[in-house]
């Protein structure tokens, strides 16, 4: 029997339910299709139901125009633009917030690692609607914490962060940073536990300072476990939707490209799939584009199977 | 090296901050007033849980929830490891290529899933599998085929030929090899595998949103509903039923440490 009979099975299911579909979306994405005429009967439907239900026209580039240069364009290119601030703002807080607790997880000076450990694992372990839920109380208006806070240092009119836009955005920095310090911090842990402790001591006993060891020591052995971890974070930050659908989708829908084109195909009372697929191939081009860049500078392959 | 009372002040500090989130919806969930606010009143029962017991819609939410993803976990085990087995042990025109492309979409699975739900969803309705779970099951377990094929590849590569080498010169065919030699060397990465699957399954909300309804409705929608109408219903008792409904994937994720502990650490 040949090997390839042991994939095929896998393979064949992947490529109809994953690559298909990418495929056909391209395709919809050059029709008028939407409620009125998708999704078309299938082929074996009976002839009176085809003749009733024509399928959607093909439009040529009509979509794409919309989105780049024509009346969805500012929707389009502002989600795009939302998105790429997103990533700017969301990479350094997640892989900030995820060093710093790894560092503190790694320390020897440190008492009670494994229980702030098992606690600091959480966010990784809890279903993402979970997740939001925790968050959701957080911010809310009467009884959440963080307007708690800001009453208490007299600010007698905190802002809400579901109804406005801006601070609604802001919430979702946040919540991401939450999310995936956990994965951060593991790979930063990951990078130290094989260090032997007597490096450690061997340089402190040669004189070198904390900064010193710090630099010369811990610095290098996260560096690139932390370039690679950043760039996959930053992929996550780049198809970053659920939460935003979960927190408030009318407020956020624009901020998100994926966030977009889902509201034009299933979000809104439009249904308009032609367009919506347009922005989502445009966003599918966009994250693709940035794998191949990330996996030609970041040597991606190599830390994939390093890690 | 002595223990520092500044750097292990300013872990507690940045634990209980970074936990906070979720003792709130603990505290929330245990408090007899149907809201909690720190320095509050807190009354401390159980009502909300039995409240939530008590729900028709939790119980069968619970029961669609375990067929889809016990049947993802079925589905995607039979179709990852015997791909995963070939790609471990043989040479073929290819393969590279073919690893390379799984592994690079495990990291764009999720914005690709988006771009591709339209015509998802054309297809699955053309094929009349709406509201079915089974065939639900069927589309988790095809995304996932990719990252448990090179994750599986990757355990099998650590386990020496020499077993099946043995099995193969006393007679075994290929069947009695795969169930008798291979699998039972492969138990952890089996579960680790499994747990990922269960949780993936478990947790995901577009496509269960998207093509079940009614009866059919799993507990993550039963979730959203209520967070749809968090008006219509008491905080206290939401927070139950989202604690009651992240049990079975926190508990899987423990067991996952367990695993990862002894040997598997190349899962994340």
């Amino acid at each position: 029997m040949r090997p390839q009979w042991l994939i095929l099975p896998g393979l064949l299911l992947f490529l109809f339910f994953n690559i298909w579909p990418i495929i056909y979306s391209i395709y919809i994405s050059f029709t008028n299709a939407n409620i009125k005429n998708f999704p078309p009967p299938p082929p074996w439907a009976p002839e009176e139901l085809k003749q009733a239900r024509p399928p959607p026209d093909f439009v040529g580039f009509a979509n794409y125009a919309s989105i780049l240069t024509g009346p969805a364009s500012s929707g389009f290119l502002g989600a795009v633009f939302w998105t790429l601030i997103f990533v700017a703002l969301s990479v350094p807080a997640k892989v900030a917030l995820g060093t710093f607790v790894g560092l503190l997880m790694s320390s020897d000076r440190v008492v009670g690692k494994p229980i702030m450990r098992a606690l600091l694992i959480v966010p990784w372990a809890l279903p993402l609607i979970i997740s939001v839920v925790a968050w959701r109380y957080v911010f809310d208006p009467t009884y959440g914490v963080v307007n708690q806070l800001l009453y208490a240092v007299g600010i007698s009119k905190p802002p809400d962060w579901f109804v406005n836009k801006d601070y609604a955005y802001a919430a979702m920095v946040v919540i991401e940073a939450w999310l995936a310090y956990p994965f951060i911090m593991t790979v930063v842990m990951g990078a130290l536990a094989n260090v032997p402790r007597a490096a450690y001591e061997a340089a402190y006993i040669d004189g070198a300072g904390r900064w010193a060891v710090f630099t010369r020591i811990t610095l290098p052995l996260i560096k690139r476990p932390l370039i690679y971890a950043s760039v996959m974070t930053a992929a996550a930050s780049l198809q970053f939707f659920l939460v935003a659908f979960l927190w408030n989708f009318i407020q956020l829908y624009d901020r998100f490209m994926l966030a977009y084109g889902y509201y034009w195909a299933f979000g809104s009372p439009f249904r308009e799939y032609g367009l919506a697929a347009a922005v989502l191939t445009m966003s599918a081009l966009l994250i693709s584009v940035f794998m191949i860049l990330a996996i030609r500078l970041a040597g991606l392959m190599r830390g994939m199977y390093e890690s | 090296m002595r223990a520092s009372i500044v750097q292990t002040s300013v872990a507690v500090v940045a634990t209980l901050l970074l936990f906070y989130p979720v003792l709130q919806i603990v505290l929330l969930s245990l408090n007899k007033l149907p809201y909690f606010r720190l320095g509050g009143e807190f009354i401390p029962t159980l009502e909300s849980f039995q409240w939530v017991l008590q729900q028709p819609e939790f119980w069968r939410g619970l029961l669609n929830s375990l067929v889809v993803s016990l049947t993802t976990v079925g589905i995607l085990l039979a179709l990852s490891l015997p791909g995963a087995y070939a790609f471990s042990r043989y040479k073929f025109k290819g393969k590279d290529a073919l690893l390379s492309f799984y592994v690079v979409f495990t990291q764009v699975s999720g914005g690709l899933g988006i771009a591709g739900l339209i015509a998802l969803f054309a297809i699955v309705s053309a094929l009349g599998l709406r509201n079915n779970l089974f065939a639900l099951a069927l589309i988790y377990a095809a995304g996932a085929i990719p990252y448990h094929t090179w994750l599986l590849k990757t355990y099998i590569d650590t386990i020496p030929k020499s077993a099946e080498e043995a099995a193969l010169i006393d007679g075994a065919g290929v069947n009695t090899l795969m169930l008798r030699v291979v699998l039972p060397l492969m138990a952890p990465a089996l579960a680790v595998s499994s747990i990922l699957s269960f949780i993936g399954a478990w947790g995901e909300l577009i496509l269960a949103n998207l093509f079940l309804s009614g009866e059919n409705r799993t507990l993550i929608l039963w979730i959203y509903s209520l967070m749809s109408n968090v008006y219509s219903v008491q905080w206290n008792r939401f927070a139950a039923a989202a604690l009651l409904y992240s049990i079975p994937p926190v508990v899987l994720y423990v067991v996952l440490q367990r695993f990862l502990k002894r040997g598997l650490a190349f899962v994340y």
